[in-house]
């Protein structure tokens, strides 16, 4: 029995062989179309850019009264004399598929400058363990993995190993009961302040308790509370390889720490909330200037008036609010090298 | 553990392995960690339940074996239905049952509603626990000393969570054997593997978004679609569980256990008494032995004979899920079966294709009942008939096309020889050039996050 059972997995090996060859040339193309547009989008966008722009839904999300509904990229592209900047706008991505989509950038391309957002949120276990993360991750399975055809039987049969939505919500919970936060912080974990600004409320100025501002106050600390381990962080192992491939590529990179409604999250969580925001700031923007990246900070640039959304934490600006960021981009990418 | 997961594609070989290579007096130990691992993989508390019902049931077995007291029998009988149809009651049927006398109660008066997850699985082993000790009732098998050998008998992974659902007589013994691993069985159960994944990874989930998109909102659509929605989901359920249960006996084969045929061209029936017989024939045979049998089945006037066919067909639309839906479903099938014995003379002398054309045409009108989450969905997508034919408008790809002509093709010309005995009649050349196909199609074509299988939600 042994001998038959070898000779038909080599039998097996050489027809997994064959039938990935015909995958790559026949099912393949079709597959990248279906399952991975993200990733033939960026191959399109980068073949044509010399400037880069890397974002989610804040650099073309806009108000429904904007009298311009230009991007961001494209209002700092208009204030370049020379060059265009081109964007890759892709919903709730993050450092994560940035790296790896910059990594696909071919040695021969035109590229020269990359920006990359610093979407503060986007360091949050709200966002790293986000119930989109799964289909976004889905998209990169098969420009990455090698053999095809193992790739694309990944994409079918693995869906239990990606992390279902359920499962991140299971890890976005514990990460929050786990966080150790500094210790001038009103409580030591991200689960407790939450837990008991959910229970004492927001009050107003008539000192009654608002359910909408309460349920908000909540959500800014999830997802703004917390610190950033640099040795174990993900975003920042991302955001360092990001840093590391532009050295070696000799790209000059811009990384652009998008406005957050800090002001509102004062508002609603405390001074303590902002206080911990800048702080996070300040390591990711000193630890990148010191790795001679060239850093814009709009962080407290907008006023509350500047943000769309008023019942959630998003990067969602006005038109006045993508102008102000915009000006600021524009700014750093005429300065000189 | 999903058999179409990854996890599965790996525990598979190296459940295989180990048993190769494991003494045949502990080959069993093996396998019932195995099925703990594999039941457990899902969620590990649920594992209590099903170790609940198997120490209950094994003792209430040991206990009628050492009685001869009919009333002490009945009593531990009794309990052991109480336990088993009580666990699944509470897990199954609590909420439906709450909601149902909230409908009549007072609102003031109204009852918390359960907050439960229904066990996967709980359906089909409860129902193999109950097969067991109403056996050793009856005396027809004897109880099972050793609570390893029974806990494997309720546990073992291949058929645990979806059946078939196996007797005690048939299953055991096989069990015991601890047959090692002979070619003959492992080329067997690997093709039954493959057949019943392409089944459900392509098949099924490929006509699944068109019948959930037309589901989600019937009215959008018109009465072309609503036929296409139809068709599909005819087709989705048979490959989906058909598939599963391919697995199921492909993996079983492999450790030398033959489980039963759960599908036998159910499409091809010419009555629905023939449906039944070759449609999730483990369950059909079960209700037959434990609830139709003992109410008296045929032997009894036509008025009662009436009532046994609609107590089982309402029974068996239940057991598929706490909703009104499937028992209409169930009563559906019931009352087509008792005209098609009245009218049985008059059916003969039509045509074969006339009595299939009339037969298929119900079974899939009644499925509309099956898939429907309420009545009034049901309500609504019978009312597309009405309509005049349309243009579709439902997300038609070439695969969920391929898929339903594919699996068609296959009801017609393969009829009820099963894939592994076919294939494997043929000469290599042939034998592998099907594998590879099929191993391409499965993987090229299974659609990403499909759908879980239909059964594990009963």
């Amino acid at each position: 029995m042994i001998s038959k059972v070898l000779l038909r997995m080599l039998l097996m090996s050489a027809l997994l062989v064959a039938l990935n060859f015909f995958y790559v040339r026949f099912g393949l193309p079709r597959d990248l179309k279906r399952y991975s547009p993200m990733v033939l989008r960026f191959d399109s966008v980068s073949a044509q850019a010399q400037l880069l722009y890397l974002g989610e839904s804040s650099n073309w999300t806009t108000a429904p009264g904007d009298t311009d509904k230009r991007s961001i990229s494209d209002m700092a592209s208009a204030q370049l004399e020379h060059d265009q900047l081109i964007d890759f706008t892709e919903p709730a991505t993050h450092a994560s598929f940035y790296r790896r989509l910059l990594e696909r950038i071919p040695e021969e391309s035109d590229v020269h400058t990359v920006v990359v957002t610093m979407n503060l949120r986007s360091f949050g276990a709200d966002w790293v363990h986000s119930r989109l993360e799964p289909q976004l991750e889905r998209q990169m399975f098969l420009a990455e993995i090698k053999p095809s055809l193992w790739a694309r039987l990944r994409l079918g049969f693995g869906s239990s190993v990606l992390d279902s939505p359920e499962r991140q919500e299971r890890i976005r919970n514990r990460l929050w009961a786990l966080e150790t936060l500094p210790p001038d912080m009103p409580y030591p974990s991200t689960r407790l302040w939450d837990r008991n600004l959910n229970e004492r409320g927001w009050l107003d100025a008539a000192r009654v308790r608002r359910q909408d501002s309460t349920e908000l106050a909540c959500h800014y600390v999830k997802s703004y509370g917390f610190s950033i381990d640099t040795a174990t962080h993900p975003r920042i192992r991302d955001f360092d390889a990001i840093a590391d491939l532009s050295r070696r590529r000799n790209w000059r990179l811009v990384f652009f720490i998008l406005p957050e409604n800090i002001r509102q999250a004062e508002a609603l969580a405390g001074p303590e909330l902002a206080d911990l925001m800048r702080r996070n700031r300040d390591l990711i923007r000193d630890r990148y200037q010191n790795q001679g990246v060239e850093v814009v900070d709009r962080l407290e640039a907008l006023p509350v008036s500047n943000f769309i959304d008023r019942d959630w934490t998003t990067e969602h600006y006005t038109l006045e609010g993508r102008k102000t960021a915009a000006d600021a981009l524009a700014l750093q990418l005429r300065s000189k090298r | 553990m999903l058999f179409d997961s990854l996890e599965f594609l790996f525990f598979l070989p190296l459940v295989f392995g180990l048993y190769a290579l494991f003494p045949k007096r502990s080959r069993w130990m093996l396998l019932l960690a195995a099925s703990y691992v594999f039941y457990g993989f899902w969620r590990i508390d649920y594992l209590g339940l099903m170790l609940i019902s198997t120490l209950v049931d094994w003792q209430i077995g040991l206990r009628l074996s050492r009685s001869e007291n009919p009333s002490r029998r009945k009593m531990w009988l009794a309990l052991s239905l109480l336990a088993n149809l009580g666990m699944l009651g509470y897990f199954k049927y609590g909420r439906w049952i709450v909601e149902n006398l909230n409908f009549v109660l007072p609102p003031e008066n109204a009852l918390g509603l359960p907050d439960v997850l229904l066990p996967v699985g709980i359906s089909f082993y409860t129902f193999q626990t109950l097969s067991y000790t109403l056996d050793v009732y009856f005396k027809r098998v004897q109880a099972e000393k050793h609570l390893g050998w029974f806990a494997l008998y309720v546990g073992y992974f291949p058929q645990l969570v979806a059946g078939p659902i196996e007797r005690f007589d048939r299953l055991s013994p096989q069990l015991k054997e601890s047959k090692s691993p002979c070619w003959t069985d492992v080329s067997a159960g690997l093709r039954l593997i493959l057949f019943g994944l392409v089944l459900k990874s392509t098949v099924a989930d490929s006509l699944a978004p068109a019948v959930d998109a037309f589901y989600a909102k019937p009215n959008d659509f018109g009465s072309t679609d609503a036929a296409i929605a139809a068709l599909f989901y005819a087709f989705q359920i048979y490959a989906d569980f058909s598939g599963y249960s391919l697995v199921a006996i492909g993996s079983a084969r492999l450790f030398g256990v033959e489980l039963m045929n759960n599908f036998a061209a159910p499409y091809r029936a010419l009555s629905i008494a023939s449906f039944w017989q070759r449609w999730h024939i483990s369950l059909s045979t079960w209700f037959r032995d434990y609830v139709y049998l003992p109410l008296g089945g045929n032997r009894a006037s036509a008025i009662h004979w009436a009532r046994n066919i609609l107590i089982v067909f309402g029974l068996s639309g239940l057991w598929h899920g706490a909703n009104w839906t499937f028992s209409i479903w169930g009563l559906g099938h019931g009352l087509l079966y008792l005209l098609e014995r009245r009218f049985s003379n008059l059916l003969s002398k039509t045509s074969k294709f006339v009595r299939w054309l009339g037969v298929q045409v119900s079974v899939v009108l009644l499925w509309i009942w099956f898939r429907s989450p309420d009545a009034q969905t049901a309500y609504n997508v019978f009312s597309r008939f009405g309509q005049l034919p349309d243009i579709p408008r439902l997300p038609l790809d070439s695969v969920a096309l391929w898929a339903w002509f594919g699996l068609a093709a296959w009801e017609w010309g393969a009829g009820t020889q099963r894939f592994d005995e076919l294939v494997g009649k043929g000469p290599i050349w042939l034998r592998w050039s099907i594998y590879a196909v099929l191993i391409y199609v499965l993987i090229a074509f299974s659609r990403p996050g499909g759908a879980d299988f239909i059964y594990f939600r009963f």
